[in-house]
């Protein structure tokens, strides 16, 4: 391990260090990366505006039926990727407040906060696929207490709320002891924002509060990774018997281990964006890099086992339909692309496992971004190819094809944006780093 | 009949059991405030509630402009 290892600081230089975001003017490069971030929003709401205008036939998206082609594709290929990186956030989080994981801490509500903006955009992956989005009001909403009775869409609206909710809440208990304790070091202009976010907070309900946060912590880390990516998500996909793809119960695990491994290389990306940007190689040590690949590797493995699982059990002796699609599966190039960069995120974390001396930040960072493209392949291919190859052959005579139109190529470039210009506003506003518990 | 309540018994029995969990820890845990724990719920309800109008305005605004 090289050694920008944290030589100790002293608490007051640690606070200071960790409020650089919020104090310090916003340098020239913050100002460049805000101005492409509102560009590249902008671009994408001039491209959904269209979308909205003219309807979602300006999308690669088909019917399905006598137009061919398949009905669902990029948007709900991003929105499975971004529910997954939305996992990575408040695992690592849940963890370090239920097992005492002290490495992680400096990443944890960095972490969080990226939970509460990936849901977000995940979320409107669904809006936009809607076509209209009044359609929630008029449509999704009134049917929810007949459709919960039996639609995996209905569940995945409810519990994607219920995610979000624990989610803010869980920052919102995190967050008030440090608002408190800073309010006086805390920019005066911002003082309405922070006299809101304290309202009703008694400093004597510390302690209180930090175990209500450690119940929830319970919650959310059994949710989570059992009852959303291994539970809602998959479900949607894994109840539909037409589809020799989606259909069974490998699907649950499988997803998991697909969103762990985006989720965690989404976490190692981000902190050391932030690290490199606001020169935090005390407050974000090596060390943490080295833990979080460590269970990157781990994801990976298992994300290359249970396609091996799939890819097996369909290749051998699988009845017809499923025989079909694991055969166009494994003749798609971009699958196996998206198997070989994690393959190959695998093969460098393990030689940096296996011969420390080698641990270049860099180089766990460049890794840590294959699983996270790859993942982004998969799953559109994972929804693209479900479709193309159904039990039944209702539509062999209107096959069509699928490819995504720069309408949705924009929403890519709109989800990106958000993410970047919600990270930048918010560093500005509260410590992106737990000051009470780096005190501890 | 168990077919159609397939829905209900996997959401409120099943995945919501954590939240129970985490509700029964906040009311009856050690140390015990009840009115924390009702402040607890109050941020959740509040936040489901402000989660849901702020999609309905946004959802409400595109409907006068697109259509």
């Amino acid at each position: 391990m090289n050694a920008s290892a944290a030589a100790p600081i002293s608490h007051e230089a640690r606070v200071a260090t960790i409020l650089r975001p919020i104090l310090e003017r916003p340098s020239r490069f913050y100002m460049v990366v805000l101005a492409i971030a509102a560009g590249g929003l902008l671009w994408w709401a001039y491209a959904w505006s269209f979308q909205l205008r003219n309807g979602l036939i300006v999308t690669g998206i088909a019917d399905w039926g006598t137009a061919g082609g398949v009905p669902w594709g990029f948007y709900v290929g991003s929105f499975i990727w971004w529910v997954g990186i939305a996992h990575g956030g408040i695992i690592v989080s849940a963890a370090v407040r239920l097992f005492n994981l002290t490495a992680f801490k400096p990443v944890a509500r960095m972490a969080e906060l990226l939970t509460l903006v990936a849901l977000s955009i995940a979320a409107l992956y669904i809006v936009i696929h809607l076509g209209r989005p009044d359609r929630v009001f008029s449509s999704v909403l009134p049917a929810l207490p007949t459709t919960i009775r039996t639609s995996p869409l209905a569940w995945d609206v409810t519990v994607i709320t219920l995610y979000f909710v624990l989610t803010a809440t869980y920052l919102g208990l995190t967050l008030r002891s440090d608002l408190y304790a800073l309010q006086n070091r805390l920019p005066k202009a911002l003082a309405p924002v922070y006299k809101l976010l304290l309202i009703g907070y008694r400093p004597e309900d510390k302690h209180k509060l930090e175990r209500m946060a450690w119940w929830l912590a319970l919650a959310v880390i059994v949710l989570a990774p059992l009852f959303l990516h291994g539970g809602v998500i998959p479900w949607l996909f894994a109840t539909m018997p037409g589809q020799p793809g989606w259909f069974g119960g490998a699907q649950g695990p499988q997803f998991l281990t697909i969103a762990l491994s985006s989720a965690l290389g989404s976490v190692i990306v981000m902190a050391y964006v932030f690290r490199k940007a606001y020169s935090w190689q005390e407050i974000i040590p090596d060390e943490v890099f080295a833990g979080l690949s460590r269970w990157l590797a781990l994801f990976a493995l298992l994300f290359l086992w249970m396609q091996l699982q799939q890819n097996l059990t369909g290749s051998v002796a699988a009845p017809s339909a499923v025989a079909d699609l694991t055969s166009a599966k494994m003749e798609e190039p971009l699958y196996w692309l998206s198997l070989g960069l994690v393959g190959l995120a695998l093969a460098y974390l393990a030689v940096q496992m296996i011969f420390p001396r080698y641990f270049n930040v860099e180089r766990t960072v460049a890794a840590a971004l294959l699983p996270v493209a790859a993942t982004l392949l998969e799953k559109t291919l994972f929804v693209i190819e479900g479709l193309m190859h159904p039990v039944f052959r209702l539509y062999e005579g209107v096959p069509g094809h699928y490819t995504p139109s720069w309408v949705e190529i924009s929403s890519a470039v709109g989800a990106f944006s958000i993410l970047l210009l919600f990270f930048l506003l918010v560093s500005r506003i509260v410590p992106l780093i737990e000051v009470e518990v780096s005190e501890e | 009949m168990i077919h159609l309540a397939v829905g209900v018994i996997l959401i409120l029995g099943i995945v919501l059991a954590p939240v129970y969990v985490m509700l029964l820890g906040w009311f009856f845990g050690s140390p015990r405030d009840f009115r924390l724990a009702l402040t607890g719920v109050g941020y959740l309800a509040s936040i489901t509630v402000g989660l849901w109008a702020g999609l309905g305005v946004f959802a409400a605004l595109l409907g006068l402009v697109f259509f």
